[in-house]
């Protein structure tokens, strides 16, 4: 009987338990449930906002593109070291480099130039911006020169920043960025820069070059001499070192 | 041992190994450039090396007789001590700057500032002598007005300072260990020959004796390049035009030379002294006002008659040049403009032609979309070097041929064409516009 009862109870408690149990399984089901349906609707509320997201990103970025497609391209490039400067297509085409990238679809996803460090890269870009705003446009290999198409004001704004642009280079930075802009194919930064180079050689003796250039004399002395008596014609004028 | 090696375990200063280079023509210079001269007399030195890409161990490139090189191609540094290279010892901080970077700028500097270079360092020596360099000042700054001096620096120092009459100009400093390909390539362009080979090929079409009919018909309508032979055979300037009966006639009289303007007794004595890439090309548009004679000496060949250009009156543009020029001048690729066509008879001399078809761009030719800039490479010297064998193996091949005294090449229009002079030569060309091309003239001349 007792045994009974234990089992009876034990079964009834065990039937308890089990319902217990069921309606703990039942509630936390139904509790689960509930959650998968918050969850459920949380992540529907979110596919929602993400749709809407989307859907705004893309019109807005159609809208852009075709924004774009109007006016406003930029090209990004990188220098050597990583530093990134973005402009307009338009300032870009300044560099016939940079152009025939463009033209070719290659520069999509932005230019590393591995020749190039960020400081002349950063003088580089300024000067294209400056010289767009002046420039008649349209041409591509007209870019950078100065025509005489503008007002003497811009004439003189031109001359202005060419010549503050490099008066505070460095000897290293001016010939770097000699070499960019040939590398770059930017004309203008060229001529600007090789002659400002040419004046520094231009009205001195021999040794105020060296001097101004770092250069060791290597001629044996009566080499040198034999090179002055084949020049004398120019050495006329000047006191001689 | 194998010729390669050959040549670079010899002593550096005799021989060279050759460095294929190609250079880009600067924006803006005009279509009918000087090439680099090639002679064809004169002792043969050996250069000895083999050439790139070619199985048949070809000789290598001949050079002029007395050419000595001292710039060295970067190459030699293979077998030499890097250090050798005194290019960056006597640059100092300019050495940064590539050889092309470096002549830009010193091609800014007037005669006197460039002459004081060359004492600065023997680097800089071989930099500031660079004959080109010499030759814009003369040309800038004397225009035609020289007479030349061996060498376009002793010719600007000539004359800024004229030698007495027993004064010999001093000679110029031998610099060794200087490697450079840049200068190097220059230095062997205006110093080699041609090699037998680029000059080998003959397959245009000739005509002898041919009716006008027939060459409308078989090349001016199909639009294809013809030799035509016999043709000049009642020209006076065939037997006049030498080089004693030009002098006499008109040898004080300044005809078109490049950018300047020369008396033909100057040019002569230019011509024969010259050892460059691209010689000057006395190419001149106004012959015939210029010297009446030269006028009567020729007449347009029959098959050429018919010129829509002459209903232009005085209106028409230049379209007659008496070419004059030594052994390695020419013009390298280009298309005549405005859809002419052209004849171009040899009175003297002998011409290299290489021509392409309109649709046939010649390798290492590159067109703007418009045409209306031509890049190339600096000289036809380079080109032969660099380019001429690429187009063996076309399936479009150009017609070549070799134009001798009594000879007209026909041009149709829109081909591509090259001229190289082997000789000292003297020539009349002409444009034309047929008459079946006026629906392709542009509008502005037909207006005209």
């Amino acid at each position: 009987m007792a045994s009974q009862d234990c089992e009876a109870a034990a079964s009834s408690r065990a039937a308890a338990a089990s319902s217990q149990d069921c309606e703990a399984a039942a509630s936390s089901r139904a509790e689960k449930e509930e959650q998968k349906t918050v969850r459920v609707a949380a992540s529907s509320r979110a596919k929602k906002k993400e749709q809407k997201t989307v859907r705004v990103a893309a019109s807005s970025s159609r809208a852009e593109k075709e924004e774009q497609k109007e006016e406003r391209r930029t090209v990004r490039v990188t220098s050597n070291d990583g530093e990134e400067f973005e402009m307009d297509e338009a300032v870009a085409r300044g560099s016939v480099m940079l152009r025939h990238m463009m033209e070719l679809g290659i520069a999509l996803d932005g230019v590393t130039l591995p020749i190039v460090s960020g400081e002349i890269l950063a003088l580089a870009v300024s000067y294209l911006r400056f010289h767009r705003d002046y420039d008649d446009g349209g041409s591509g290999y007209g870019y950078g020169y100065s025509y005489g198409y503008h007002s003497e004001s811009e004439d003189t704004a031109l001359t202005n920043f060419d010549r503050d642009l490099v008066k505070q280079l460095d000897q290293a930075t001016l010939l770097d960025l000699l070499a960019a802009s040939n590398y770059m194919e930017i004309e203008g930064l060229l001529r600007l820069t090789c002659q400002t180079v040419a004046e520094k050689l231009k009205g001195k003796t021999t040794e105020e070059i060296r001097q101004t250039f770092c250069i060791q004399n290597d001629y044996p002395p009566e080499e040198e001499e034999e090179v002055r008596e084949e020049i004398s014609w120019a050495l006329e004028e000047k006191s001689l070192d | 041992m194998p010729s390669a090696l050959r040549s670079l375990v010899a002593p550096a200063t005799s021989e060279n190994k050759q460095k294929k280079r190609k250079r880009r023509r600067r924006i803006g210079e005009s279509p009918r450039q000087i090439s680099s001269r090639a002679a064809v007399d004169g002792e043969e030195q050996h250069v000895g090396e083999e050439e790139e890409g070619d199985e048949g161990a070809e000789e290598g490139f001949k050079l002029k007789a007395a050419a000595s090189p001292t710039i060295q191609p970067l190459g030699n540094l293979l077998l030499a001590d890097p250090s050798a290279n005194i290019r960056d010892r006597g640059l100092g901080t300019l050495r940064a700057l590539s050889d092309e970077l470096l002549l830009d700028v010193l091609g800014l500097l007037r005669g006197r500032d460039l002459a004081v270079l060359s004492t600065v360092s023997k680097s800089l020596y071989v930099f500031s002598t660079h004959e080109p360099l010499w030759r814009s000042l003369v040309l800038d700054e004397l225009e035609g007005r020289f007479s030349f001096a061996g060498s376009w620096r002793s010719t600007y120092a000539s004359v800024v300072s004229p030698l007495l009459p027993d004064q010999t100009p001093p000679s110029s400093l031998a610099v060794s260990n200087f490697y450079s390909d840049y200068l190097f390539q220059s230095w062997l362009c205006a110093n080699m020959e041609m090699k037998p080979e680029w000059v080998a090929r003959d397959n245009i079409e000739r005509g002898r004796g041919i009716s006008v009919d027939e060459f409308v018909a078989r090349f001016e309508e199909p639009n294809k390049p013809v030799l035509l032979e016999g043709c000049l055979d009642g020209w006076p300037a065939l037997r006049k035009w030498t080089r004693a009966h030009l002098l006499r006639v008109c040898g004080d009289v300044e005809f078109s030379v490049g950018p300047a303007q020369m008396t033909l007794r100057r040019y002569f004595r230019y011509a024969d002294a010259a050892k460059e890439e691209r010689p000057l090309y006395l190419f001149d548009p106004r012959f015939a006002e210029k010297v009446p004679e030269m006028d009567s000496d020729y007449q347009v060949p029959v098959y050429f008659r018919e010129d829509l250009f002459a209903l232009l009156g005085r209106e028409r543009p230049d379209y007659r040049w008496v070419i004059i020029g030594p052994a390695g001048s020419g013009s390298s690729f280009h298309v005549d403009p405005n859809s002419t066509s052209a004849w171009n008879a040899v009175v003297s001399g002998s011409k290299k032609w290489v021509m392409f078809p309109p649709e046939v761009v010649p390798p290492g030719v590159h067109p703007s979309p418009d045409g209306a800039e031509v890049a190339c490479p600096v000289s036809i010297m380079e080109w032969f070097m660099n380019f001429y064998e690429q187009c063996k193996t076309w399936r479009k091949r150009p017609v070549e041929c070799i134009c001798r005294a009594g000879e007209v090449v026909f041009v149709p229009n829109g081909w591509w064409h090259l001229v190289i002079n082997l000789e000292d030569s003297v020539a009349i060309t002409q444009n034309y516009e047929k008459f079946v091309e006026c629906s392709e003239f542009p509008w502005e001349t037909q207006c005209k």
